[in-house]
């Protein structure tokens, strides 16, 4: 008894540090966390969290991944050309963890069809590291907007958290719309027959977000955004053979039948990178086209419940009049 | 694991190892530390493995054949009518070659690999000039640098030394000394241990308790506030201003000598607590690198209260027998005949200091910051030994008592401003850098971006700032309390435990809500385990 | 053992050289002044002090030191 005696104690002393600490870390993510997803009440990442200020189960399509993703994908233009309501959640140089989280989060407000994973994160390296504050992050918002403890104000405290704001252009960006710096597309999509590496880490959790879709009744749809820097043959090769792993649909609009024909010279915003808002009108027409044609997305146009929407399609025209 | 302060490590590695070594049968629990020393050098260095290895079974091997002397030695000595002197001689010159051949090994392989690039660079321009196109340090150069080279080859030199003087028996345990070697908390950045101040406490196997658990855990939690508070969120500041050197003014580059003298201890000595802390949790205290530094009143205090470890390794194993030898005891000899008893001796010793200072200023790395760094400190301490009796003179003159808190508060503060011009030096970015900054710092003196507000405008905000000083002023009464004999996390255990677990979960909390870490900030490689 | 402290009286005055135990220890005697002691302490009793003795035992206390001498004293016999 006297041998148990002290090791039991021990973790029961252990299990209510352990309690308590959860218990303040969870006040303390209320306190911290930004009482609506606007970047002024200090939310991260408010363009892709924007989603959440959608009206609820409203949104047919989502666009997940990186910044090629937001280059690349303009809800407003599919609106205008398909009535197609989808929503870009992407966030610069993104890693799959973070994919994953922003899914879920989405997912909690939206049910959509079909979920549009841009492939270039897929293959962008994390450690376990990343992925343990990722879930960190997750589970305590504390470890993610800590940094707030600088602006906090007496309504952080009795206030509670509100989801009220969405983003003007459904996560798209027109930042860099009119720079053009011409890339180098000599070796671009060169043939060959070699596999790009993927790290077991990545396809771990490539496979949650589809089990994940799956779970939500959405269908998962890969698809490569055009890009001379970001994309070649070995990567489209990994991914079709993934795709047919997973049992997914997979489309690379760099070569083949659904190849996007970019002016390399003139619709690409830093040499090859990312698209400017040219190559980015030529992608999201064809995506429109790809997801009215082949997946049947409705078309909400004449739907009064998404009349926010033709509101919304007036502005962005407004904004990109203005740019030209 | 590059870092102790990662989830990997906290959240993982340290726990699982504690919980398989208290689960585990005392003779079985160090191999336990060693397997898990082995495994955490493995996930850094990976096959530079066999670098400590070698080091390890060379110290082991020539510290028997030490011992083998030693025991031939006794015998012959006992022998009636023996030459005694002659007999002595002999072994004496037997057992320095042995020393010798194992210091040359292991100072030898540290130097290969992380200073030949460095001689490399200087010998270029001179061996051009005699027409041999020398480029780099070629093969070397990509073999890469093994964690914590400089801190365990030293380790491993003092124990070869000390069983040469006869202060340790040779360890006939290849184990204990291979864990003595290569502790995982210690490894990267020390504390540079004796062997017997731990390599016995380690082999023991002694059990985890609940006490020792609390006050490790303390101990690693305060330094994880160290690195997470202060010295993240400084690195800033400090990157911005040091990135650009002599383009700010003076009053710029004085801010920031000071907050990288503040994130050098913070990183450094949060590091130590991680190491002493963990080996608390073990049952091994394993000795302190720092005595609050900053209440020192001269650069050689300084020195005995900071890096605590490293200095007192060149104390032991450079200062004395340089001094000692006999060249330069024939030295000591002449400069008493014309200086005196006192100023003798003192005058001499700056053979010794310099080379002591030399080797610490290259030991942090091949650089020409680093010899400046050792430059200054040489400078500093021998000048203050030599004039000590006349700063003595001079206050009894003038009527200031030598013994009162003014002075000692003016030593205090003088000896501050050294430490900072010297951690700016040490910071710059090469030894020119490091000349046009301080020249700067002097010539170009203002408090205009103190006004104006650039200050705040360089990385830190003044949200920032608060924290860093609020921080602060809590580090300084601690210190406080710990020079006046207060040991605040052993003190803590004698409390109710509903108070223990409250203070711990504060501690945790503060560290989460005001670390410097996630969007805005870049986690910092520890500091010291570069060098 | 008084040839001894009038050579420490003399480098560092006014300690208790008789009662104390942790001259090294307690940071009375720095290397400095270690220095000093060790070059008055051959030239008084005529040996020779290798880098070997310098271990905080031999002088911690007036009795170390004592003790230290004799011994090396013996050996240059």
């Amino acid at each position: 008894m006297q041998r148990l005696g002290r090791p039991v104690r021990l973790l029961a002393w252990g299990a209510v540090a352990a309690a308590l600490m959860c218990a303040v870390l969870a006040l303390a993510s209320h306190v911290v966390m930004p009482k609506n997803n606007q970047a002024a009440f200090g939310q991260i990442d408010a363009a892709a969290n924007g989603v959440l200020g959608e009206r609820a189960d409203s949104l047919d399509v989502l666009f997940v991944g990186d910044s090629e993703t937001y280059h690349s994908f303009s809800p407003l233009q599919m609106w205008g050309e398909r009535g197609i309501a989808s929503y870009v959640c992407a966030t610069s140089a993104q890693r799959l963890p973070y994919t994953r989280t922003l899914l879920c989060r989405a997912l909690t407000r939206q049910r959509p069809r079909i979920v549009v994973l841009e492939t270039h994160c897929i293959f962008a390296g994390f450690d376990e590291e990343d992925e343990a504050l990722r879930a960190l992050k997750d589970l305590f918002p504390v470890f993610e907007y800590h940094n707030r403890w600088k602006s906090l104000t007496l309504g952080d405290i009795t206030g509670s958290v509100r989801f009220t704001w969405t983003d003007p252009l459904k996560g798209f960006t027109l930042k860099s719309a009119t720079e053009v710096r011409a890339a180098d597309a000599s070796g671009y999509m060169a043939p060959s027959s070699e596999l790009e590496d993927l790290p077991a880490r990545n396809r771990r959790v490539l496979e949650d977000i589809k089990a994940i879709c799956d779970a939500h009744g959405a269908k998962l749809v890969l698809v490569s955004t055009p890009s001379t820097v970001n994309w070649s043959m070995p990567k489209h090769n990994r991914m079709v053979a993934v795709a047919r792993e997973l049992g997914v649909d997979y489309w690379d609009l760099n070569t083949g039948d659904t190849k996007v024909d970019i002016d390399w010279q003139t619709e690409t915003c830093d040499g090859g990178d990312h698209l400017n808002l040219s190559g980015a009108q030529k992608v999201s027409s064809r995506m429109a086209a790809l997801l009215s044609d082949t997946y049947r997305m409705p078309d909400h146009r004449e739907d009064d419940a998404y009349s926010d929407w033709d509101e919304a399609y007036t502005s962005y025209g407004r904004q990109l009049a203005a740019l030209a | 694991m590059n870092s102790y302060f990662s989830i990997a490590v906290i959240g993982a590695f340290l726990p699982a190892v504690v919980l398989v070594y208290a689960l585990a049968p005392r003779r079985v629990r160090p191999v336990v530390l060693l397997a898990a020393s082995y495994l955490f050098f493995w996930s850094i260095s990976g096959a530079l493995l066999v670098f400590l290895l070698v080091s390890t079974v060379s110290v082991w091997a020539l510290g028997l054949l030490l011992g083998r002397l030693q025991t031939r030695r006794r015998g012959a000595l006992a022998v009636p009518g023996c030459d005694r002197k002659a007999c002595r001689r002999f072994y004496r010159r037997a057992m320095r070659g042995v020393v010798a051949a194992g210091v040359i090994l292991n100072i030898g392989i540290l130097i290969a690999l992380k200073y030949l690039g460095f001689f490399a660079r200087i010998a270029q321009p001179l061996l051009a000039l005699i027409g041999i196109a020398a480029d780099g340090p070629g093969t070397l150069g990509t073999i890469g640098v093994p964690i914590g080279i400089s801190f365990y080859t030293l380790s491993a030199v003092s124990y070869l030394v000390d069983v040469y003087r006869e202060g340790t028996a040779p360890d006939r345990n290849l184990g204990r000394l291979a864990l003595f070697l290569a502790f995982f908390p210690q490894i990267m950045e020390g504390p540079i241990c004796r062997y017997r101040q731990s390599a016995s406490a380690l082999w023991e196997g002694r059990p985890v308790v609940a006490h020792n658990l609390y006050r490790g855990g303390m101990r690693i939690l305060w330094g994880l506030a160290k690195k997470l508070i202060v010295a993240d969120r400084v690195n800033l500041f400090v990157k911005t201003v040091f990135d650009a050197g002599a383009t700010y003014d003076g009053g710029v580059i004085a801010l920031a000598a000071v907050l990288y003298t503040v994130q050098l201890y913070c990183d450094f000595s949060g590091t130590m607590d991680f190491a002493v802390g963990a080996g608390q949790m073990f049952g091994v205290e394993l000795p302190e690198n720092f005595r609050q530094p900053f209440f020192s009143r001269t650069a050689a205090e300084f020195w005995q209260r900071w890096h605590i470890t490293l200095g007192s390794w060149f104390r032991d194993y450079v200062f004395y027998p340089v001094s000692l030898s006999a060249p330069v005891k024939r030295l000591t000899g002449a400069a008493r005949r014309v200086l005196g008893n006192r100023m003798g001796p003192l005058a001499a010793s700056g053979v010794a200091l310099a080379a002591v200072w030399l080797c610490n200023g290259l030991w942090h790395g091949a650089g020409g910051q680093y010899v400046l760094f050792g430059l200054y400190y040489f400078v500093l301490i021998w000048g203050g030994g030599l004039m000590g009796p006349v700063a003595e003179r001079f206050c009894a003159a003038v009527g200031i008592d030598h013994n009162g808190r003014a002075w000692h508060a003016w030593q205090r503060a003088r000896t501050l401003a050294v430490v900072f011009v010297g951690e700016l030096i040490f910071r710059a970015p090469g030894g020119t850098a490091a000349l046009a900054m301080v020249a700067r710092l002097v010539g170009g003196f203002t408090l205009a971006s103190f006004r104006d507000g650039t200050v705040l405008s360089l990385g830190m905000d003044a949200a920032d700032f608060a924290a860093v000083g609020a921080f602060c002023v809590a580090l300084f009464v601690v210190g406080l309390l710990r020079e006046r004999g207060t040991r605040l996390f052993g003190r803590m255990w004698a409390a109710h435990p509903v108070a223990r677990v409250t203070v711990m979960v504060c501690l945790a909390l503060t560290v989460v809500v005001f670390g410097a870490y996630g969007a805005g900030y870049q986690p910092v490689d520890p500091m010291y385990a570069q060098f | 053992m008084d040839a001894i402290l009038d050579i420490l009286e003399d480098l560092r005055p006014g300690e208790d050289y008789r009662g104390r135990t942790d001259l090294v220890d307690a940071r009375i005697l720095d290397s400095l002044t270690i220095l000093a002691l060790v070059s008055e302490l051959e030239d008084t009793f005529d040996i020779a002090i290798p880098a070997v003795e310098i271990v905080p035992e031999n002088f911690n206390s007036l009795a170390g030191m004592q003790a230290m001498v004799e011994r090396l004293r013996a050996e240059e016999r």
